[in-house]
């Protein structure tokens, strides 16, 4: 167990140290597996890692979910979105913010990540709130909780890993999602109405239309429903793996990107470059997260981890109840894609002994990286707006978004308490 | 130098990623439609996954792309920065040579015995020879920033 502990200790030291993290998992998995079982065993079980990882038919659905977003967010289609949402509530107060969070689970729905969902959403509702007279604090705090419903509304890159990682199911944890996902989103939703309620001037309404543009800017969105009908339909309803499912969405999406123009040979490049760098990225990270769980469970620390938890006598939704309060609090500071690469390891089997549906744990996963992706001071989301608004400070990002982290933490906590509202969807497949 | 490697390893990665999404979209469609499938498209899927991976993996490197835990740089004086990026990409370095080491004599054992996928019959070995010849660019491009000035470091990856 000692060794384990040893190795978690050194990780974070050389991550300390700036070491990236990929590589410090890496040398800390391979000196860990030559020093316990012997160098042979260490450098062939890399050799092996890096060979079937590289080689993998089902993991490609990571760079054609990835593709997809890219082309997803080229296409301007979150314009639409926008606008649509924005023609049914932006006329009342909040009703910006209100279509900003409408238009950002509409767009989670065709793009797996949380972070382009900001993004694009920082480009397309930030100038309209702005020009109405929003506060930057609560328009950016809004965009940036927004922006977190990319990766639990389906599809999800982080829900991909996490499948691929723990072997659950993808299409049912893209399933489970749905249902969580909506539920932040209302629930975000109220926590605008209570805030703009308090201080109405920070949200003045806007313009309103009349039904026939309303009617009009809703026929502006069948692009993002025909995709999400193909590759989400496609994958609940079983006519898709999720890898194909991923070929077609991205497909798709560069087939509306091509077809608005928006794609020229110098954009089309780029766009496939950027997929293949955030690929490479995410393989680094996954190969080296693979070694050094296989050190990690050569040792005896996931075994005495599990029975010194069963031993202290606690109830087990108390248990994942105490994981989820320590991902929350890491999630305040740590990278959260490596924070779960980290832990997963020793979290999960304890999770599965005490009898929970990986699935169920796969959407409180994801939870707890929404509220880590926006929860100061390291909070990804956060800082990708301040670099995209480099005119709003962190400090007023950062204000207007606490109320919303406090909005997820209540979420998780309902997640928690009914694992229904996670499970009952992936429970009508097949 | 550092244009010629984003042109030749973006260009490389890119078409790869490309060439996985027509053969992904052909094949389904193809089959759920035509019952016609490809032959040897998800060992093709394969061959050009460790393309994407590999051929990207020094332009992550190049712009800084890795996730790094960059908090303490605020307290940080710029002269010990500057050590410390010098002493991580030499250790960086080491580990890729390493790696390109191992992947390399992997290849030529799987060169030896001649190891083809199922259905093409294309030969493996030198893909992981490739992976073994990336991982030594990459190591390159890790050594080469200790001395170049890093004007395009960026912290965010965009996964999450």
């Amino acid at each position: 167990m000692t060794e384990a502990l040893l190795g978690f200790l050194a990780i974070f030291v050389l991550a300390l140290m700036r070491m990236p993290l990929a590589f410090s998992m890496g040398l800390v998995g391979i000196v860990g597996i030559g020093l316990t079982r012997g160098w042979m065993p260490a450098l062939a079980s890399t050799a092996q890692v890096v060979h079937e990882t590289g080689f993998a038919y089902t993991l490609s659905v990571i760079p054609l979910f990835i593709l997809m977003g890219n082309f997803v967010a080229r296409a301007g289609l979150a314009h639409e979105l926008f606008h649509a949402a924005y023609t049914f509530i932006g006329h009342r107060r909040g009703g910006l913010a209100h279509a900003t969070i409408a238009a950002c689970a509409g767009f989670g729905a065709i793009c797996g990540s949380s972070i382009a969902t900001a993004a694009t959403m920082s480009k397309v509702a930030y100038p309209s709130m702005k020009k109405i007279g929003y506060s930057d604090a609560l328009s950016t705090g809004v965009i940036a909780a927004g922006g977190t419903l990319g990766i639990m509304i389906p599809p999800s890159t982080i829900m991909v890993i996490y499948g691929i990682i723990t072997e659950t199911h993808i299409g049912k944890l893209f399933a489970a999602g749905v249902i969580p996902g909506i539920l932040t989103a209302i629930l975000m939703m109220v926590a605008v109405v209570i805030m703009t309620s308090r201080d109405p001037e920070h949200a003045p309404p806007g313009e309103k239309f009349t039904w026939s543009q309303r009617w009009a800017a809703l026929r502006g969105i069948w692009g993002v429903l025909l995709l999400v009908f193909v590759v989400l339909g496609g994958i609940y309803g079983g006519f898709f793996t999720a890898t194909e499912g991923a070929g077609m969405g991205a497909m798709g999406a560069f087939l509306f990107a091509l077809a608005r123009k928006a794609l020229s040979k110098e954009v089309l490049l780029q766009v496939l470059i950027e997929s293949a760098r955030t690929t490479a990225m995410l393989f680094t990270l996954l190969i080296a997260a693979t070694i050094f769980a296989n050190f990690v469970n050569y040792t005896s620390l996931p075994f005495e981890l599990k029975d010194w938890i069963t031993g202290l006598g606690l109830s087990p939704i108390m248990i994942v109840g105490a994981m989820m309060l320590i991902y929350v609090l890491l999630g305040t500071v740590m990278e959260e894609l490596t924070m779960v690469l980290l832990t997963i390891p020793l979290f999960f089997p304890i999770v599965v002994q005490l009898g929970f549906d990986p699935v169920w744990f796969g959407v409180l996963i994801v939870m707890v990286i929404q509220i880590g992706l926006i929860s100061p001071p390291v909070g990804m989301n956060l800082f990708v707006l301040n670099t995209l608004l480099p005119k709003v400070g962190l400090g007023t990002i950062f204000r207007g978004v606490w109320p919303l982290v406090l909005v997820l933490v209540i979420t998780l906590g309902i997640l928690l308490a009914f694992p229904g509202l996670s499970l009952w969807l992936p429970s009508m497949m097949e | 130098m550092k244009k010629s490697l984003e042109i030749i390893c973006g260009t490389l990665a890119g078409l790869a990623l490309l060439a996985i999404m027509l053969l992904t979209f052909l094949d389904v469609s193809g089959r759920k439609l035509l019952s016609q499938s490809i032959t040897g498209s998800l060992e093709l899927t394969e061959l050009l996954m460790v393309v994407v991976i590999f051929g990207a993996l020094p332009l992550v490197s190049l712009k800084g792309e890795h996730v790094v835990f960059d908090s303490l740089d605020a307290v940080l004086p710029a002269w010990f920065q500057r050590l410390q990026r010098a002493l991580v990409d030499i250790v960086c370095a080491a580990l890729l040579m390493g790696l390109a080491y191992l992947m390399w004599n992997t290849g030529a054992e799987f060169a030896v015995t001649g190891e083809t996928t199922a259905q093409l019959k294309i030969t493996k070995a030198p893909f992981i020879q490739g992976m073994g010849l990336l991982c030594g660019l990459t190591a390159l491009v890790h050594l080469l920033k200790v001395f170049w000035q890093s004007d395009e470091e960026s912290a965010e990856g965009g996964t999450l």
